[in-house]
């Protein structure tokens, strides 16, 4: 991308600014004006300071470290410190679980969440994932999409379509387990309560 | 084969988990476009600056090497930095516009060269030619930088490309806000919109790289393609009156001692027309009658009408989207 290729800023943009927008967003009270200042901020910082990222963290742990500090600056030039918005995911311990997502930790996970909490978790290990799985697992199982739509959509074949998906679904797998400590079929169990 | 087909306890797991979250936010159209557009413009900036501080490290090292030895000059023209001439322009019908190196526009005539790192801006219509055998052709209103010898950012307006097949020039690349356009060997034309592009193809295939994916274009097509990546697809013949502009600025043909063949390829080029001949005699004849004279100022169309006259060949049927040429009187 630092060589000016328009081809490798696009597919930048549309890999990590929907993702960034969604971490925003809860972390500015929901405010969607809000989450796009904050998010325009942290992706022209981000290629302001690109030359220097070494790749210790994953490409969207860095932008999410970007964002955070974002997110700070934004609250407090409102000076709305009181209402700065403390998320699960962003307690020390959950940080270095999200942070681990690419290659699985295997310390004790935290548990104990409420449904919401759960299903926004849920959906930021699908922005955690690598390789737009996240993405595909959407389109796929959410949207509906057949293995031609998504085929098409990545511009590739049927057949590098379906080895994605298969790699997307093993990678969800492992990362719920590296979050939840627990198998996918308990996470889907707890997603109903006791009751159930 | 369905992908239902292949439908694995290990999917209803999943999708029942997916289903159960719903699907992730997404910000709407309009701040994806207003954020794409500023950090686009920031990317932009970054990347000239870069180019700008490269050029300086080349610069200064010619320098030090121009102390040392001769040849500097020649050593900067291989690094292919931006000054390098790439272009001529062959035609033009009105104002064309050059600024280079950030310095102030300036108008240009036939002849001039232009180089990379030069930004043009046409309110008239202009036939460029590359120095890698590409012909480019400017709509009015059309602005662009060029951005390397293969490559150019299109701003505003419309450009035409011919490169014809088979030649060792081939590759070009046309950037512009909504996608990238790359083509083997082709006529095509890339028109920028307030929210996206056309790239109409005339011959050839295209390939265009957008937000949404790969696309490719082929004879006789039209991509719609959004800034954010949607992409129609709709047909415009080759003989449309939509090519109109791009035959009005054609380039003249040399006709003197070309031969009738050569014409007749042109014309049909020019015409987005195909080429075919009705018998071995009259291709051979095509091939071994020299023409002679001028058809400067004569369109494409009146200039075969006018030369075909003057030899022993004639168009089977003048308006067909075939040219195909008879020997007069069979």
């Amino acid at each position: 991308m630092l060589r000016g290729d328009e081809a490798a800023f696009r597919q930048f943009f549309a890999d990590f600014f929907p993702r960034l927008y969604r971490f925003a967003l809860p972390r500015v009270g929901g405010d969607a004006d809000a989450a796009k200042e904050v998010v325009q901020a942290t992706l022209i910082k981000a290629i302001r300071n690109l030359a220097g990222y070494r790749g210790e963290a994953a490409l969207f742990s860095w932008l999410c470290q970007i964002c955070r500090r974002q997110v700070v600056d934004h609250l407090r030039t409102l000076k709305r410190h009181a209402e700065r918005v403390i998320l699960v995911e962003d307690s020390d311990e959950m940080r270095a679980v999200f942070e681990s997502i690419a290659a699985p930790a295997s310390q004790e996970p935290p548990s104990g969440y409420s449904a919401d909490e759960m299903r926004r978790l849920i959906q930021s290990v699908l922005d955690r994932l690598p390789n737009r799985y996240g993405d595909v697992l959407e389109w796929k199982y959410v949207e509906g999409r057949s293995v031609e739509e998504i085929a098409e959509a990545l511009g590739v074949g049927r057949i590098a379509a379906q080895s994605l998906l298969a790699r997307a679904r093993t990678a969800f797998r492992q990362a719920l387990e590296t979050v939840f400590g627990a198998t996918l079929g308990d996470v889907l169990s707890g997603m109903y309560g006791p009751e159930s | 084969m369905s992908d239902r087909d292949e439908f694995t306890p290990d999917d209803a797991e999943i999708e029942e988990l997916l289903r159960k979250v719903g699907p992730r936010s997404e910000p709407s159209a309009e701040a994806t476009h207003e954020v794409h557009a500023a950090v686009h413009a920031e990317w932009r900036a970054l990347i000239d600056a870069r180019r700008h501080r490269r050029r300086s490290i080349v610069f200064a090292i010619a320098a030090a090497l121009c102390a040392l030895a001769i040849g500097v000059a020649i050593t900067v023209q291989m690094l292919n930095v931006e000054g390098e001439p790439i272009a001529v322009l062959l035609r033009a019908d009105g104002d064309v516009l050059v600024a280079s190196a950030g310095n102030a526009w300036t108008r240009v005539d036939a002849g001039h060269r232009i180089a990379i790192g030069d930004s043009v801006r046409s309110d008239a219509r202009g036939a460029l030619q590359l120095d890698n055998g590409i012909a480019l052709r400017i709509d009015r209103g059309t602005s662009f930088k060029i951005v390397d010898e293969d490559r150019l950012m299109l701003h505003a307006g419309a450009v035409y490309v011919d490169a014809k097949p088979g030649e060792a020039s081939a590759a070009f690349v046309i950037d512009t806000a909504a996608g990238s356009v790359r083509h083997l060997g082709t006529q095509y034309e890339v028109r920028k919109r307030a929210d996206g592009i056309d790239v109409s193809v005339r011959e050839g295939r295209v390939m265009v790289e957008s937000r949404g994916g790969n696309d490719v274009a082929a004879t006789g097509e039209r991509l719609e393609v959004s800034t954010l990546g949607s992409v129609q697809r709709h047909r415009i013949a080759p003989t449309d009156e939509h090519w109109r502009w791009v035959t009005a600025i054609a380039p003249a043909f040399t006709l003197e001692n070309a031969p009738l063949a050569a014409f007749l390829e042109w014309a049909a080029r020019e015409t987005g027309r195909k080429l075919a001949y009705e018998s071995p005699q009259a291709e051979a004849l095509a091939a071994s009658f020299k023409l002679h004279g001028s058809i400067d100022g004569l369109s494409p169309e009146a200039a075969l009408t006018a030369v075909l006259a003057t030899t022993p060949l004639r168009l089977k049927e003048p308006s067909a989207d075939v040219l195909e040429v008879i020997v007069a009187g069979d």
